[in-house]
């Protein structure tokens, strides 16, 4: 066991050799992938709208008597059909994309992880009926099962977020799987089942450790599809419920008023941005960090 | 390999199996029921005795397993049960509504199969050029942008530059094919679009690790055409992983119809799901899901199989 908890400190000191070699290797890995910085650039834009976009814009839902203005100085996207700031709207649909995006991808993540690891572990029957149950969910095109989904769990937040997890989860738990039988097969793991460690306790602390980064960067690589895939069913009007601004749903309502162009224009705009950058980082990081995916 | 198919295949009905119990089990759990939603307002002024009547007549009485039972039985003769909303057979509006989701289908796959490959092609062969840099930004572009937004605008910007807009209510295929193909070629054209982004990147990167191969540089080195070996040499050796995307695509473009159909007022299979599913019409929503879920796993199989057959290289054991 003392061998075992060594050797993070090895991996630490030789990282640590030359002061200042980090940044240089940081400021290496940009320069050869530019289109990764912009993705990093893009997502860093739109997670601080997310955040602090409440801070520096009006009030999203506050209804004044300036109906379906276009853009100026003073609404710098105009105003939707009650008067409310487009720009406001925008950004903070920005917050309930992101919000719900990542809590999908924690809650699929996780999902994923227990029920790929179990899967692995356990062989026989298990397994194989995990296995059906992926394969015949994944038959599914996504949308279908979403919207199967939105219909059972409601239309609620919360439900949505659970919705979209469970579908990413299906996808994650396949990687997970193949990930777990190839850890599985190490010394180290045999080495542990005859000093008596527990199935739980195998998973946790030697299987577990090397799923981490290969979940996160395909995690990254499904944040798009996530907003799009919750923008299509706010589109649909089976997505969050309103007032709460989420650019699907105003991408529906914009349509209904077709002559003001900018309703239909500014939120179509930030999902682009948003999913641009998720997407490009996401590609970055996988060609950085597996190679055997590199060009697909 | 012929172990394989046989297993492959044997695989097929349990899988099924497994989707009719979980999507029957999904329509137990949608929380509203018909009856609620179809008295509306006038819940409170019903007797018990009448809901009971009421839930005899749905068959919701019955409990979840003989319902299940009821249901596959009906499935295996055929019959796809009756809607509560209309009281239609299932059977007979997908009969009458899938010659359109076909028709969209078809035409999306006759404009995105030319375009993916072309331009995957065109990309690899153009390697580090200009023409490449410029289509392989159009792919990560058109991949990012929601394709309900370009069907939206695709509406609404000829409707306020032109005053133009494609002419209501939809007319079949035969009835008047050149209006039904002015009603289908937009959603069509941008559904293919929209889908050849993947297929173009797929192809672009298996085309440039199939022309490095050797036999490449032989058909160069002995004095065939640029033409020759692209087309005859590389791209079909480079297949094999496209027809994978196809096939995913396909699936893929029968749910992106939901969508086209909804805004484009197609009355196809698609928009009778969505409508199926807010009004809470679990017979057709079942039946629906498990008739395409059957589809979409059969196409799987397919695709599948079409790679050990396309490449004799390819041995499962």
């Amino acid at each position: 066991m003392t061998q075992i908890a060594a050797s993070p400190e090895v991996e630490l000191e030789t990282t640590n050799v030359p002061r200042g070699s980090r940044r240089r290797r940081l400021a290496g890995a940009a320069r050869k992938h530019p289109v990764g910085v912009i993705g990093l650039i893009l997502v860093a834009i739109v997670l601080f709208l997310a955040v602090f976009g409440s801070a520096i814009s009006a009030d999203p839902n506050e209804i004044t008597l300036d109906i379906l203005q276009k853009p100026s100085s003073e609404h710098w996207f105009g105003t939707d059909g009650l008067g409310r700031d487009y720009f406001a709207r925008v950004i903070s649909g920005a917050r309930a994309s992101m919000s719900l995006a990542l809590s999908a991808m924690l809650i699929g993540g996780v999902a994923a992880l227990m029920i790929g690891m179990v899967s692995a572990y356990a062989r026989g029957f298990v397994d194989l009926l995990g296995q059906r149950l992926v394969d015949m969910l994944l038959a599914f095109p996504g949308l279908i099962l979403l919207l199967l989904m939105a219909q059972v769990v409601g239309r609620g937040w919360e439900a949505m977020a659970v919705g979209l997890g469970f579908l990413y989860a299906v996808d994650l738990t396949r990687i997970v799987r193949s990930n777990t039988l190839a850890t599985l097969a190490n010394p180290y793991v045999e080495s542990a089942r005859v000093v008596g460690a527990s199935p739980p306790r195998i998973l946790i602390r030697h299987v577990l450790p090397n799923m981490g980064p290969p979940a996160l960067i395909y995690m990254t690589a499904l944040i798009g599809g996530a907003i799009l895939a919750e923008g299509a069913l706010s589109f649909l009007g089976l997505g969050i419920a309103p007032p709460t601004p989420s650019w699907g749903r105003m991408l529906a309502d914009g349509r209904t008023l077709w002559r003001e162009w900018h309703l239909s224009v500014f939120p179509g705009v930030a999902m682009t941005v948003a999913v641009l950058g998720f997407n490009l980082l996401g590609d970055t990081l996988r060609d950085v960090f597996d190679p055997r995916l590199r060009g697909s | 390999m012929r172990q394989y198919v046989i297993r492959r295949v044997l695989l097929v009905p349990p899988t099924v199996l497994l989707l009719s119990i979980f999507v029957s089990g999904m329509m137990q759990l949608v929380p509203s029921s018909v009856i609620d939603e179809r008295l509306g307002t006038l819940q409170e002024a019903v007797t018990p005795d009448a809901r009971e009547a009421l839930e005899e007549h749905f068959g919701l009485n019955k409990p979840v397993h003989e319902r299940y039972i009821q249901w596959l039985g009906q499935i295996f003769q055929g019959d796809l049960g009756r809607s509560w909303l209309t009281n239609l057979p299932v059977t007979k509006e997908i009969e009458r509504r899938m010659p359109v989701t076909l028709e969209f289908l078809v035409l999306t796959m006759l404009l995105y199969i030319p375009a993916g490959i072309g331009i995957g092609v065109i990309s690899a062969v153009r390697r580090n050029r200009p023409e490449d840099y410029g289509l392989r930004f159009f792919t990560i572009f058109m991949l990012a942008v929601p394709n309900f937004w370009l069907f939206t605008l695709a509406i609404i910007l000829p409707l306020l530059w032109w005053g133009y807009s494609p002419a209501v209510p939809y007319s079949e295929l035969w009835d008047n094919p050149l209006r039904n193909l002015e009603q289908m070629i937009v959603p069509a054209s941008i559904t293919a679009i929209a889908s050849a982004a993947l297929l173009a990147r797929v192809t672009r990167s298996e085309m440039l690790e199939v022309l490095r191969q050797d036999y490449v540089v032989t058909a160069q080195a002995k004095g065939l055409q640029g033409r020759t070996v692209v087309l005859r040499h590389a791209l079909r050796n480079a297949m094999l992983p496209v027809i994978t995307v196809i096939g995913l695509t396909i699936a893929g473009a029968l749910a992106g119809s939901v969508i086209a159909e909804q805004i484009y007022n197609l009355p196809g299979v698609g928009i009778y799901l969505v409508r199926s599913l807010t009004n809470n019409d679990l017979p057709v929503v079942q039946s629906w899901m498990l008739l395409f879920g059957t589809a979409f796993i059969l196409l799987n199989l397919v695709i599948d199989l079409s790679y050990s057959w396309l490449d004799p290289r390819i041995r499962f054991t």
